[in-house]
């Protein structure tokens, strides 16, 4: 009887070392997701030609002209509410006047109208958009208008550069 | 009738007894358990050295050759004579089922000692794609070293 | 006719004759002895995987945002899994410790040397197939990593243990 328990015993011992794995069967990888602060701004449109040509008799004022074809858009993560602000690279001579006005859409911040940029430069930008919380807003238009005095004389063609920042 | 075949088993049976006392296997019948691997690679192969091939010497120049029987063998065995000190080692021999006769010790010389020996390296090794036995089963080699004239 | 008949019989006699000489020269060699034994050959249930690398990081950052998008993402295809298993009908499973990611993490086997890619996983602390089709093979696949953002959910760290896991399929 006591032969007959030592061999179930053996063959016992046997299958398990069969069965038993005596590998590793997993293996663990770390992998850590860091999301940064991120604050992205573009504009679309290229380049915008406004030319006057009109006016009334009588006003010293012309006929102002708009274009409303131009769009931005803005990416940011930023836990403190955003601003964008305009400036141009130089400022317009006296008698003229270029405008702007940013359109962000519902709840992507407060737009500050039509502000005169006519003499912003990058250390006097003026904001154009306030109070941007984190998200994202596409496609919205960037409407400019060019006003100029009669008194002014003719302006031959001049480039501009618009700069829009999305700054805190 | 019934005294000549009597006759001829017990004839039978004293010629294998001589046979076998020529050449025999030392140290039982080993088992070789392959356990690990490592990814990318293959089950890492393990070798058994604990037996060893003891046999007489003959009058001539003889040679000892291996065969093997593994019905339904699944994985790879091979075998290599060492520690030789008479003779000459073949290369390592794989062992698969239904081989025929393969050399494994030559030209052993007719001198004494009487007795000569070697040692049997087995190496058992499987690929993944081979499977387990847990699956498959084990492979049971009957291995057989024959002494022959070379 | 009588005597043409003993010349063909007394050719094959020698022919045979011959053809014995012969078989007793070359193929029976003398044997003065046999001897042998039994050997035993067991391979275990052998599972192994690995990755080649320990650790990843995936940064989001301007770099890789669109503006006007609210969704980020970046990813790392840069480390592989390599396996070995030797028993049949076997898969890989992924999971992740982290409990409540505040982003999403994604992975997809691209490229598998053996057996076929599940579809791409969102990784959370349930298992989930990420390679199928593995048995008894040795292997390897690149890990594409996607980590995946919201502007609106603003900054953070998810750190995540990824266990790979050969599991029956």
């Amino acid at each position: 009887m006591k032969k007959s328990l030592s061999l179930i015993l053996g063959l016992s011992l046997c299958a398990l070392c069969v069965g038993t794995s005596f590998s590793q069967a997993a293996a663990t990888q770390t992998v850590n997701l860091a999301v940064n602060s991120v604050q992205k701004i573009a504009i679309t449109g290229g380049v915008i030609t406004l030319t006057i040509s009109n006016g009334t008799a009588g006003n010293n004022t012309l006929t102002p002209v708009s274009d409303a074809t131009s769009t931005y858009s803005i990416t940011h993560n930023s836990a403190t509410p955003l601003r964008i602000t305009a400036n141009l690279d130089a400022a317009l001579a006296a008698g003229y006047q270029l405008q702007i006005a940013l359109a962000p859409g519902a709840l992507m911040g407060t737009s500050a109208g039509t502000v005169d940029i006519s003499n912003a430069l990058a250390a006097s930008a003026v904001a154009v958009v306030t109070g941007i919380p984190k998200g994202a807003d596409a496609g919205r238009t960037i409407t400019y208008t060019f006003n100029a005095n009669a008194s002014a004389g003719i302006l031959t063609s001049t480039a501009k550069t618009v700069t829009l920042t999305l700054t805190n | 009738m019934r005294s000549f075949a009597i006759f001829v088993i017990l004839c039978s049976a004293g010629s294998l007894t001589q046979l076998r006392a020529q050449i025999s296997v030392q140290g039982g019948n080993p088992l070789m358990s392959v356990t690990t691997g490592t990814a990318g690679a293959q089950p890492v192969s393990v070798t058994n050295a604990a037996t060893s091939l003891r046999w007489r010497k003959q009058n001539v120049i003889t040679k000892i050759t291996v065969s093997t029987s593994c019905p339904g063998q699944r994985f790879t065995l091979t075998v290599l004579a060492t520690n030789l000190t008479y003779g000459v080692a073949a290369p390592q021999v794989t062992l698969f089922n239904g081989m025929p006769a393969t050399n494994f010790v030559l030209n052993i010389p007719t001198g004494n000692p009487v007795h000569k020996t070697c040692t049997l390296q087995y190496t058992a090794s499987a690929t993944f794609a081979q499977g387990n036995s847990a699956e498959l089963g084990n492979d049971v080699h009957a291995i057989t070293y024959t002494l022959v004239a070379q | 006719m009588k005597n043409h008949l003993h010349i063909v019989v007394n050719r094959v006699w020698k022919t045979a004759a011959m053809a014995v000489l012969l078989m007793n020269g070359t193929a029976r060699a003398q044997v003065y002895g046999t001897g042998g034994h039994t050997v035993t050959m067991q391979v275990s249930v052998i599972t192994s995987v690995r990755v080649t690398v320990g650790s990843v990081n995936l940064n989001i950052s301007s770099a890789n945002v669109v503006a006007g998008q609210n969704q980020m993402s970046v990813t790392d295809q840069s480390t592989s899994l390599l396996w070995g298993t030797n028993s049949s009908l076997r898969k890989v499973s992924v999971s992740t410790s982290l409990a409540a990611p505040k982003f999403t993490l994604k992975l997809l086997a691209l490229n598998p040397t053996v057996g076929n890619a599940a579809p791409q996983v969102t990784l959370s602390t349930s298992a989930q197939d990420l390679l199928l089709n593995i048995g008894r093979s040795s292997g390897s696949c690149t890990l594409l990593y996607t980590g995946i953002a919201l502007a609106s959910q603003g900054t953070g760290n998810d750190v995540h243990v990824i266990t790979f896991t050969v599991a029956a399929q």
